[in-house]
């Protein structure tokens, strides 16, 4: 085979390398454009802050604050117009008295924000000089009896430099990978199946893992080409002092070099694994455009992660695809190279890329991928909805993040409402609807057995125990602060009526969660996959909706023991019931300083329980093998 | 050679189909059997089963005694697939197509095959003329090459002379009484009647995804004491039943 990948490697790098505007892409574009760029940009902001530190600013205050001016502190005083549309050139107001100085400004405006720090600059001295004259008066001579105030930066030159590149350069280096492979990786898979040339190719006798493998590594070659040469010439261009800006700091430290290029190996690798995939899996060119502005979506937002100095590079992200180099990339950026959790992010990557391509094969090889459109359809009439459960979960993700959060951030409670009926539930149904697919068999909503019901109400007693006892064990992996333990206990001690809270925060979630997670997707899963990898699977991604890493693994397997509940019992009510039940004692019990901490001994003991009276579900009654549904003719 | 037996295929499109529904036949080497039938009857389908791009729903296919779905890497290696499109790679020039094929399918000194292969069909001026540049005589001949390339006991030619002009498409079916000559067994489906009648020592007429007569030329002609095969063709379509 080896022989094999070797030809289509060298057949496809050639037919690649003849089309101009891929080289330009791979190597023009990151050579012209970043110096241009890069002098572009220095250029401009010198301009702005050259502009900004000779503008006399317009603040109002009171006269005392005018006498402390300095003509170096380019302001001037007015009484009165801040926030009056009538003067529009005063940027911030002071107020002064006896508790002190307060400064009015609005951080969007450039204006604004320039003039609250000269004026703050100017409250500080007015403060040194009344401390000293309160010291004089109590006989301490002025300023040396004041605490000498000293700065000092530890951080080296490198990593000033690199510290303010390591949070933009992972984003760019993620961007510039997508940009030479995605077109790539569509141009030899998507445009090679309508050009009918793959079809051809796999009429030859060559392994499929052959050919996926060939092109695979040509969208390698060219990610890995283009994101180095754009690495290299940002670091000849910074090392050149293009981007000379007074007061900023911007480079490449030459030591980080050979780090920051060996991490672009696996980020190509990753890249493309993924590219090859997609570009197999969609049906057309365009619809590979639309997957690519999707794709770029996902990687922005997991590179992002790099952008907050507060996440550190860990073990736990060090598993995250895309996150996990983007942090590598930071921390080489200024100097750090932690060995182990270095070791972690490539294997993990190793591990992404190996499930990716296995993916890949196994499109290749399926029939809707060589003759595109009708596939979908053919395989949902063959009972395969893996693809429909990506996508509807997808579509779940993004709602949440972007309209979810947004609504309950205006109003709570309704936000809460109009999250979990129209978001999760509507979208569960409207998914079924869709695929054509009977909604009750689909959600299973048949009348559970009254012995099941007892066991759903003694599971769910119990459940919480469970995850708790998985939020303990992974503590020592995935530290939490107390800050953010806090915060999500006042999360769930609101300002409401407990039945409110019990109902809108607990039940309804519940219910709706439900409907989509054991409802739709499982139903859909377990017809692909069998029952369990579909619990598995279907567990993880109810982990991933709660967005946040440290509930993850406790949701997530909260959500394997529902599915279960939901497989045996052979109706929706029962996982339900324990989600609700699981939900309003977390919230009962939020806040109450016992709850904090309970012994591990009970923990293991309620997690025995819920595990057991789930197990116990359905017994006696025949299960449900999960017939894959065809359509009628 | 070819042994085809209850070959069907379902798809659940939009308008779920039966494309290919059970349909067997048997072709000895040396010989042209011949797949007739309108568009959408089920020839192409077929042919895509028997190239193992697409999977049987039931029945069986063996290809110089490899079965579709048992060993499909073993099929592969026995036949020479062509289709009307090409499939030819733009940015290669002829003679680095054959090459790269012949490399591909594992020929022992690929460059002295390509270059038989351009001398026997005439490629010789255009060899080094990438392919998006060939007229589409030059391309059908440089397609011919690829599939021949390792030298295949097996042709499948799916409606390959649509789009060619009378000449070229003279030329073609040229080469494939040549072939029929050396001993190949070729499996040859087309719409065009006169092809049949000219090329194909068996003729199946394939019709909404079953064969409704199957025999040689002489065979259906005397079972329906008709004389045109455009006559026996549009008979068995109308009676629409089998007729072996």
């Amino acid at each position: 085979m080896r022989r094999q990948v070797l030809e289509i490697l060298k057949g496809t790098l050639r037919q690649q390398l003849r089309e101009p505007l891929t080289l330009f892409a791979m190597i023009g574009l990151p050579v012209l454009l970043q110096p241009l760029a890069l002098w572009g940009g220095a250029t401009l902001r010198t301009r702005e802050i050259t502009h900004l530190r000779r503008e006399e600013l317009v603040v109002q205050a009171p006269p005392a604050f005018a006498e402390a001016l300095r003509p170096r502190d380019h302001l001037a005083v007015v009484e009165a117009g801040w926030q009056d549309p009538a003067h529009p050139e005063v940027a911030a107001a002071v107020t002064l008295d006896a508790a002190g100085g307060e400064v009015l400004y609005d951080r969007t405006r450039r204006a604004s924000a320039q003039a609250q720090k000269r004026a703050v600059r100017v409250l500080e001295r007015m403060g040194r000089q009344a401390q000293a004259i309160r010291l004089e008066a109590v006989g301490l001579t002025g300023q040396e009896a004041l605490l000498p105030l000293e700065r000092e930066d530890l951080a080296s030159e490198a990593e000033r430099q690199g510290g303010l590149l390591g949070r933009v350069l992972p984003l760019i280096l993620v961007f510039l990978a997508m940009n030479g492979g995605l077109s790539t990786a569509l141009e030899l898979v998507t445009g090679e199946r309508e050009r009918r040339t793959l079809e051809t190719l796999l009429t030859a006798r060559v392994d499929r893992r052959a050919v996926l493998l060939g092109k695979f590594l040509v969208v390698v070659l060219v990610s890995l080409v283009t994101s180095a040469v754009a690495v290299t010439t940002l670091w000849a261009c910074l090392g050149l002092g293009l981007y000379r800006v007074p007061g900023e700091v911007l480079g490449i430290p030459t030591a980080a070099l050979p780090l920051l290029l060996g991490l672009l190996v696996p980020l190509a690798v990753l890249m493309a694994a993924v590219f090859t995939v997609v570009a197999a899996w969609v049906p057309d060119y365009r619809a590979g455009q639309l997957a690519a502005v999707g794709l770029l979506f996902l990687a922005l937002a997991a590179a992002g992660v790099a952008a907050f100095p507060a996440i550190q590079a860990g073990y736990a992200l060090a598993l995250v695809p895309v996150t996990n180099l983007a942090l590598a990339m930071r921390e080489a950026l200024v100097g750090h190279y932690p060995p182990g959790i270095l070791a972690v992010t490539f294997a993990a990557t190793g591990v992404h890329v190996g499930l990716a391509l296995a993916l890949g094969v196994r499109l290749l090889s399926s029939e809707s991928v060589l003759f595109g459109a009708a596939g979908a359809a053919d395989r949902r009439a063959r009972g395969r909805f893996g693809p429909d459960v990506l996508w509807i979960f997808g579509i779940a993700l993004l709602l949440l993040w972007f309209l979810g959060q947004r609504v309950q951030a205006m109003d709570l409670c309704w936000g809460m409402v109009f999250t979990q009926v129209v978001l999760v539930a509507g979208l569960a149904v409207g998914a079924l609807v869709w695929l054509g697919l009977p909604v009750g068999e689909g959600l299973s909503l048949r009348r559970p057995r009254g012995v099941d019901l007892c066991l759903a109400v003694v599971a769910g007693l119990c459940a919480p125990g469970l995850s708790a006892l998985i939020a303990v064990a992974q503590a020592p992996l995935l530290p939490v602060s107390q800050r953010t333990l806090e915060a999500l206990e006042q999360a769930m001690t609101l300002d409401a009526p407990l039945p409110v809270v019990v109902v809108v925060f607990a039940l309804l979630p519940a219910l709706c969660e439900e409907t989509l997670f054991r409802g739709t997707l499982l139903s859909l899963a377990r017809r692909s996959w069998g029952p369990v990898v579909a619990c598995l699977a279907v567990g993880a991604l109810f982990g991933l909706v709660h967005l946040q890493v440290m509930r993850i693994a406790p949701t997530g397997v909260l959500g394997v023991l529902l599915c279960v509940a939901v497989l045996r019992g052979r109706s929706l009510w029962l996982p339900v019931l324990v989600h609700g039940l699981h939900n309003a004692l977390l919230v009962a019990v939020a806040g109450q300083a016992w709850a904090r901490n309970p012994p591990v001994a009970i923990l293991v003991a309620m997690a025995a329980v819920a595990v057991g009276a789930v197990a116990g579900m359905g017994s006696g009654k025949p299960q449900d093998r999960g017939t894959p549904v065809i359509l009628p003719p | 050679m070819i042994d085809v037996e209850g070959l069907t295929k379902r798809f659940f499109g939009p308008e779920p189909v039966t494309a290919v529904d059970g349909v067997s036949f048997h072709c000895a080497p040396g010989r042209i059997f011949g797949l007739l039938g309108p568009n959408g009857a089920g020839k192409t389908t077929t042919l895509r089963m028997l190239a193992t791009l697409l999977s049987p729903d039931e029945g069986t296919a063996r290809l110089n005694g490899h079965e579709v779905r048992e060993d499909p890497a073993g099929v592969r290696g026995s036949i020479g697939y062509l289709s009307a499109s090409t499939g030819l790679y733009g940015r290669l020039t002829a003679w680095e197509m054959i090459a790269y094929f012949a490399r591909l399918q594992g020929v022992a000194d690929p460059e002295a095959r390509t270059a038989e292969l351009v001398e026997r069909f005439g490629i010789g001026p255009f060899a080094r003329v990438r392919c998006e540049r060939l007229s589409t005589g030059m391309r059908q001949k440089v397609s011919i090459a690829r599939a021949v390339v390792h030298q295949p006991p097996i042709l499948i030619l799916d409606e390959p002379t649509s789009g060619l002009d009378v000449l070229v498409a003279r030329t073609f079916l040229d080469f494939v009484e040549r072939a029929r000559d050396e001993g190949h067994c070729v499996l040859y489906s087309t719409h065009i009647m006169s092809e049949a009648e000219r090329l194909c020592d068996r003729i199946a007429i394939l019709h909404r995804g079953r064969i409704l007569a199957e025999g040689s030329l002489s065979e259906l002609r005397e079972a329906t004491g008709l004389r045109y095969l455009e006559d026996i063709f549009v008979r068995c379509v109308e009676r629409g039943g089998p007729e072996r």
